[in-house]
């Protein structure tokens, strides 16, 4: 039952995903390319001590990237079981309301992952060519939080695109904004180092929305 | 045996509005029975709550047993429900929407699925998205009797149909009872349709039940006396006894649950002494359930 439903997201968004990691790899190219032209132009040590001295991090441009992904998979996903109310296909099949919408959202997040996945592979191999070992742990873990708001991003999406009433789903998307918005408080190097673990809690708890948005559709709110 | 479903004090409201008011009935098991109303009776209300996509003010429902607010996913499994409009996945084709339901039920039958696509104009790789109503609407109906439920629901299964498409489904649903081991409730708008398919028929007015007998019953005792229009005639309704007096131009017509000589009685109690051209009328199932509910 569980590869059934797969299938069905499977098919839903493979073409939409494919879309999306295309996207993903074009801007991961762009980064890789950057890297290796500033190294082309300038010293290794120089641009290390340049970078860590003025805080610069040449994929700051790139920090909504997960977000984005993460809300529009969200979106494409979702839309189209809201659509007609839809959702009350998956509602009647014979598994327990809770389990049918994991399943969902299990997939949102199994197909995100493997939309970012390839791209960091990217950055991460690119990386190893160029930066020394503790620099490039130093990059990932302050990129974590923006791959984390990837995350948040696609959950708060599936909850307020699920969500029966405008009126909750209003308070959803005030709610949803400030959240989002406390990945990107600051973006110099390491900054969310220290709350990093309590970030990705918070996210996992967020799995916990798009479930109690669907109970509500399935007890008639919105009808 | 006991009923599959039965709905017991039903009451529902939106905000301050009633949309079911003290509604019980039961369906026995066998038997196909239209729920039948005027927009806004409370017929997609009831639906929604026997689906536990809605929660009643108060009273409750069960189904096959169960509160239908908490089903089992085993019940769930003898339970086909097709939705208000055919709703399906437009963007799996044929033979993926078979794969993707076959799974969860344990009774799939792929063949009674296949068999009604095949009286169809349709490839197996096209995508539901790109069918016709009537195409989709019996891919949803091959996906319900392809999981051999005990119990149907169809919500308004003639939305959206020709008639073509209303028949071809009437018939299945005909072929697919003839064994009288399950148990159909359908609601639509087309009561002509259905005057050769449901057995029982339960009849809603303003979210209370008007009716709720054998279709043959009804439509037997329920019959309609025309005569001459006449100054003295005026419409009237008596709806606890089922009494409507339907003044037409040339034509006034008196229905109700009566014989020839309780009709002129009736016509007499209300001041109507001149009956000229006094016939009894052959009423369809449609035509009663007009004269029961009303035109506006």
């Amino acid at each position: 039952m569980f590869k059934a439903l797969l299938y069905k997201e499977w098919i839903k968004l493979r073409l939409y995903w494919s879309l999306l990691l295309v996207t993903n790899l074009v801007f991961c190219g762009f980064l890789c390319f950057r890297i290796r032209h500033m190294y082309q132009l300038h010293d290794a040590v120089m641009i290390w001590s340049n970078w860590l001295s003025k805080g610069f991090l040449f994929y700051r441009s790139c920090h909504f990237v997960p977000l984005l992904l993460g809300i529009v998979l969200g979106c494409l996903q979702f839309f189209p079981e809201k659509l007609n109310k839809r959702l009350r296909l998956v509602l009647h099949l014979p598994l327990s309301e809770e389990r049918s919408v994991s399943v969902h959202l299990l997939a949102g997040l199994l197909l995100l992952t493997a939309m970012l996945v390839p791209g960091l592979a990217l950055i991460a191999l690119t990386g190893a060519h160029y930066f020394p070992p503790e620099f490039q742990s130093n990059l990932w873990l302050t990129a974590a939080p923006w791959l984390l708001a990837g995350y948040a991003g696609y959950l708060l999406t599936a909850f307020n695109v699920l969500e029966p009433t405008w009126r909750l789903r209003i308070v959803g998307l005030l709610f949803s904004a400030a959240l989002l918005k406390l990945f990107y408080l600051d973006d110099f190097y390491n900054a969310y180092f220290r709350v990093l673990s309590g970030a990705a809690l918070w996210t996992a708890g967020l799995f916990l929305l798009p479930l109690l948005s669907t109970h509500r559709f399935g007890k008639g709110y919105g009808s | 045996m006991p009923p599959v479903i039965e709905c017991r004090d039903l009451t529902h409201r939106f905000g301050s509005k009633p949309a079911l008011r003290d509604v019980s009935w039961q369906l026995a098991p066998g038997h196909i029975t239209g729920l039948l109303g005027r927009n806004g009776a409370g017929k997609t209300t009831t639906i929604n709550i026997l689906n536990s996509f809605l929660t009643p003010t108060a009273g409750r429902c069960l189904l096959l047993g169960e509160d239908a607010q908490r089903l089992s996913p085993a019940v769930k499994t003898r339970i086909g429900y097709q939705i208000e409009g055919h709703i399906q996945y437009g963007f799996l084709n044929v033979s993926q929407i078979e794969r993707f339901y076959a799974p969860f039920y344990p009774r799939w039958d792929p063949k009674i699925y296949y068999h009604l696509i095949g009286k169809l104009d349709i490839s197996s790789n096209q995508r539901l998205a790109t069918m016709s109503c009537g195409q989709r609407s019996q891919v949803a109906l091959g996906l319900i009797l392809a999981q051999n439920p005990d119990l149907i629901i169809f919500d308004d299964y003639s939305m959206g149909l020709d008639p073509g498409y209303r028949r071809l489904f009437v018939e299945v649903i005909r072929d697919y009872a003839a064994d009288g081991k399950r148990s159909i409730l359908l609601t639509s708008h087309i009561i002509q349709d259905l005057e050769n398919l449901i057995d029982h028929v339960i009849i809603y007015q303003r979210g209370k039940v008007l009716i709720d007998m054998e279709t043959s019953r009804l439509v037997a005792g329920f019959r309609g006396f025309s005569f001459d229009t006449t100054e003295a005639i005026r419409d009237s309704h008596d709806e606890v006894r089922h009494i409507r007096l339907d003044r037409g131009e040339k034509r006034s017509t008196l229905y109700g649950f009566l014989d020839a000589e309780q009709a002129r009685s009736e016509l007499h109690k209300l001041q109507i002494t001149q009956v000229g051209n006094f016939r009894q009328d052959q009423l369809s199932l449609e035509d009663v359930f007009i004269a029961l509910t009303g035109k506006y």
